[in-house]
């Protein structure tokens, strides 16, 4: 969870070994070359108060984020998808490759919300 | 024993690839892996690895080559000593940028030009060599 200054003010759903220690710093200074990548989608969700999702490699990981805001305040789920396996250079090829595959295709449609008119349509 | 500089990791193996030494430098690394099989410890090592330590055990000759592996370039040194051990020692000289795509492809660029150069040279040395 993001305050609106961008600082890490928590960190759950079994992420806190892991990151426990960016708690209270800017999540830019603790994520290095991340900003360019998510700080798009996270001002979006700002602005729009609306949830973004997206997909995006960072850090030997290909991760669905799903960014819900309330207010200033960011909620970033991260879904991992994809690793990047540098072990020899037969298995970094494949898993990128794979990395590039999975961004390349398009993303899942995802079903519209229902109009507000249609909750109140008669069945 | 002093197989390389006091600042260069190294580590030996006994005559069945079994880690029984760990210079300081590698310490944090490879400490806990004492009496561990190398090729156990790291998977997918043995293939690009092994045939230099076997070259280095059978012709009782150093042997250096410069391999990827674990998202780094190193320059790797095998020494024979007695009783099938073997003596290795590293120095990096490349590491994968894996923080994003683009600086991970450019590293990888810089990586396999590295191990091309590598290639060729050994190549020409070849060449040379049956001359």
């Amino acid at each position: 969870m993001l305050d609106a200054d961008d600082r890490v003010v928590g960190v759950r759903g079994g992420l806190e070994e892991r990151l426990g220690c960016f708690l209270a710093r800017s999540f830019w200074e603790a994520s290095p070359a991340a900003e360019e990548l998510f700080r798009p989608h996270f001002e979006e969700a700002r602005r729009t108060q609306r949830e973004v999702e997206f997909t995006a490699y960072y850090a030997g990981t290909l991760a669905r984020r799903r960014v819900v805001p309330s207010g200033e305040t960011l909620t970033v789920y991260v879904t991992p998808l994809l690793e990047l396996d540098v072990r020899t250079l037969t298995t970094l090829a494949e898993s990128l490759q794979r990395i590039e595959a999975a961004l390349a295709a398009p993303a899942p449609a995802r079903p519209a919300p229902p109009a507000r008119a249609s909750l109140q349509a008669p069945p | 024993m002093a197989v390389a500089a006091s600042h260069t990791p190294f580590l030996v193996l006994d005559e069945r690839d079994v880690i029984v030494e760990v210079g300081p430098p590698a310490q944090a690394q490879f400490e806990h892996l004492l009496g561990c099989c190398v090729w156990e410890s790291f998977p997918g090592s043995r293939e690009l690895f092994r045939p230099h330590y076997e070259r280095a055990r059978r012709t009782g000759q150093p042997v250096e080559f410069v391999q990827f592996f674990a998202g780094h370039v190193a320059r790797v040194r095998a020494v024979p000593a007695a009783g099938g051990r073997l003596e290795l020692s590293w120095e990096s000289i490349a590491v994968l940028d894996v923080l994003t795509l683009e600086g991970l492809r450019s590293s990888l660029d810089a990586a396999l030009a590295i191990l091309e150069r590598r290639c060729r040279r050994n190549s020409l040395r070849v060449l040379e060599g049956s001359r």
